[in-house]
């Protein structure tokens, strides 16, 4: 089991509810960065630094003594799977169309690397500690959060602000269209942005925060023979055996259900894990509610169990994606 | 409890002076330059364009079982320097097998090969309407899920986009997950290709040199384009001393933290405050450096504010400070992977690679930057440099094992 990491403060910005629609693309409706953030500094902002620096302003507020006093400690870890990809293929496009290949915006330069909006949000937030953006597919959000508990397990930083987002902007969308497509389903794709604090017991009561929930144990890994549900169901029961939690007491699961393929997969899992038991955690299946908000997707599962587990109820998430990266994550409820 | 000591077992590398450990040393210690006519990425509209191009690289040598075709340059490499590392370090393919053994690479610019097409095709259709195969090619995530699934390996996979100081994070990290138990061996590193993106965005901000790259001249005019892939097999001491494995060093710990100030532009403050971190997490001081790999990119402001960084810590006894990318220009977010190689070499073969094309010193960059010649010398510590966009440093501190 982990030792003290805990969960204070959590905000997400999806789409208001909508049916899970095939063929769809939900966006947040009339959502731009001097919409949301104001007029200063957000002249060439991307939409995926945007997304991320407004949830990101839901809870930052709680941490101000700590940006004054120890900004140094203070982190940021951001999933993405592909960063700004409309940033990225608009600025080579501009250096192909225009008369000349240098005549591309040069204030869109750094929107174009993919760790820009973890890098933006401490800029404007004065986040001085470790900042890492990574990429494992629709397993981004749970990477990153894996990675933050880490480096506060170090002791590198002590608070640390991590989750996953996506947006939905030209590129980003025909690409996403062209993947559906290729793998013979409608989309339904969503946008959102689901940030939390994580940090250690002692630095939650140092600050006088309160503990939405205590993370048991995270656990990554791949599978090479993607179609085989073994590695999923070996990885979680790694997992519990860790936590020391047994499956009997856990009392909700999260899968993401993202592609039919994955989905009968993650299901398997549960059926595998939990069918012996005479009642069963309750079931929820994040592309139901929501649809494939790919590099959110963990975060939000982890929102949804964070919201509902009540103090000291066990909840189990987890994922595989299309190409093979899977994780879970066993985490309890806190006081409320 | 003590922890567990991390060291080095296998080194893999695909660079523009040398595709294999031995080619790359000697390349290191004769300055040989990777600068040449560039052939590999879109150039349209620009003239003659030189960079740091890996030559002659053959894939299917090292590439056995996932069709090449449906790989991006930059997985191509990341594969072909795991592949390299893993028999570096006395392993065969079959015995890694369904091992949980993870893959972190770091990159900035992902298959930045694969996402110019898409761009080109947009601009020749005049629609978005992409390739899926290319879709799918163009993922951050496949350098380091390529590298898996080619060797058919259960640990995590994922791939740390953190500009250029991406290489040491993934390195970093996988010292931490060792440390904590989460495996026995890791392969880490970073991966990178030359792209058009990137030739045309450091070309606008006025930091693209157009022959060769400079560091700490006062000449210099900005970065020669590289790429390439350095792999590093990372293992606990107990692991590899139960298989009687050759140890080329020892990782002592690395530092990280963010400038938040500006995107582009380093931040001496922070990048001091850095390199205090990677020491004391190394356990070193100051005066225990022998030699400093630097971020050396050539521009003038990253030469500028890392001399003065280095000045603020080592105020009484200077290291010496070259840059390798002097040779295989600046391989991104593989830049601080492939120097952590040099940086193994340099300590198991004692010397410093040598800054070449050094003409003038920049006073302002009042280092010894062992110009045009290597040194040849004991060195027991190391510090290997790595700042990116986003204001992200990484600093690795590699020592000589005893």
């Amino acid at each position: 089991m982990l030792e003290n990491i805990v969960i204070t403060a959590q905000a997400k910005v999806v789409p208001p509810e909508a049916e899970v629609e095939a063929g769809t693309f939900e966006t947040l409706p009339d959502f731009n960065a001097s919409k949301v953030l104001g007029k200063k500094g957000t002249r060439n902002m991307d939409r995926l630094t945007a997304l991320t620096i407004y949830a990101v302003s839901h809870f930052i507020e709680d941490l101000s003594d700590q940006r004054t006093m120890a900004s140094e400690r203070l982190g940021v870890v951001l999933g993405t799977a592909q960063g700004s990809i409309d940033s990225i293929v608009r600025f080579v496009y501009d250096s192909l169309v225009n008369e000349r290949p240098d005549l591309v915006s040069p204030s869109h330069f750094a929107n174009t690397t993919m760790n820009c909006a973890a890098g933006l949000a401490a800029v404007w937030y004065g986040l001085k500690g470790i900042n890492t953006t990574v990429s494992t597919g629709e397993l981004s959000a749970l990477s990153a959060m894996n990675y933050a508990v880490s480096i506060i397990e170090k002791g590198y930083n002590d608070t640390v602000i991590a989750g996953g987002v996506e947006d939905l902007d030209g590129v980003s969308i025909a690409a996403k269209a062209a993947l559906a497509e290729k793998r013979g389903i409608s989309p339904h794709f969503t946008e959102a942005s689901s940030f939390f604090v994580f940090e250690s017991e002692p630095m939650a009561r140092k600050y006088d925060r309160r503990v939405l929930a205590r993370v048991q144990g995270v656990r990554m890994g791949y599978n090479p023979f993607k179609d085989k549900p073994d590695a999923l169901v070996q990885l979680i029961r790694g997992l519990l055996v860790q936590t020391g939690i047994p499956a009997e007491d856990i009392v909700r699961v999260s899968v993401a259900g993202s592609w039919p393929q994955t989905r009968e997969l993650e299901l398997g899992a549960v059926h595998t894990l939990f069918d012996h038991q005479a009642s069963g955690p309750a079931l929820s299946v994040l592309f139901e509610q929501v649809g494939n908000t790919v590099s959110c997707n963990n975060a939000l599962q982890l929102d949804d169990m964070v919201s509902r587990l009540g103090p000291g109820e066990n909840g189990l998430l987890f994922a595989q994606d299309f190409n093979g990266n899977i994780g879970a994550m066993v985490v309890s409820g806190g006081t409320k | 409890m003590d922890r567990e000591r991390i060291v080095v077992t296998g080194l893999g590398v695909v660079s523009s002076i040398g595709s294999n450990i031995d080619e790359f040393k000697n390349s290191l210690i004769h300055g040989k330059s990777g600068f040449k006519p560039a052939e590999h990425f879109n150039l349209e509209g620009f003239g003659s364009v030189i960079n740091s191009e890996v030559k002659d690289f053959d894939p299917e040598r090292y590439i056995h079982h996932t069709p090449v075709e449906e790989l991006g340059r930059s997985s191509r490499f990341s594969i072909a320097a795991a592949r390299m590392a893993i028999e570096d370090a006395g392993f065969s393919a079959h015995d890694i097998e369904g091992e949980p053994i993870p893959v972190w690479v770091g990159t900035t610019d992902g298959e930045s090969q694969s996402l110019d097409t898409l761009a080109k095709g947009w601009a020749s259709k005049g629609t978005m309407q992409f390739d899926p195969d290319l879709v799918e090619i163009s993922l951050a995530t496949n350098l380091s899920n390529a590298v898996s699934r080619e060797l058919k390996l259960c640990g995590e996979s994922s791939t740390f986009v953190t500009a250029c100081a991406a290489g040491n994070c993934a390195i970093g990290y996988a010292f931490d997950q060792l440390q904590a138990g989460r495996a026995q061996l890791a392969l880490c590193g970073g991966s990178e290709s030359v792209c058009r993106k990137s030739y045309v965005g450091f070309t606008r901000i006025a930091a693209m040199a157009p022959e060769k790259a400079q560091p700490f001249d006062v000449n210099r005019k900005g970065i020669i384009a590289g790429e390439g892939s350095g792999m590093l097999v990372l293992e606990t001491l107990s692991s590899a001393r139960k298989r009687n494995a050759r140890i080329y060093a020892e990782l002592l710990g690395y530092g990280s933290n963010c400038d938040a100030n500006s995107m582009v532009a380093p931040d001496v403050d922070s990048i001091a405050r850095c390199i205090g971190i990677a020491h004391e997490n190394a356990g070193v001081t100051a005066e225990d450096v022998d030699y400093i790999c630097a971020h050396g990119t050539g521009t003038r402001a990253n030469d500028g504010a890392e001399t003065a960084a280095i000045n603020m810590v080592f105020s009484s006894s200077k290291p010496p400070v070259s840059s390798i990318k002097s040779m295989i220009g600046h391989s991104m977010g593989a830049a601080s992977a492939i120097a952590s190689i040099a940086c193994v070499l340099a300590i198991q073969h004692q010397f410093i690679p040598p800054t070449m094309n050094h003409e003038i010193t920049d006073e302002k960059c009042d280092i010894d930057c062992v110009p045009n010649e290597p040194r040849f010398t004991d060195l027991r510590v190391v510090q290997n440099n790595g700042f990116g966009f986003g204001g992200n440093n990484a600093i690795t501190m590699y020592g000589a094992f005893e």
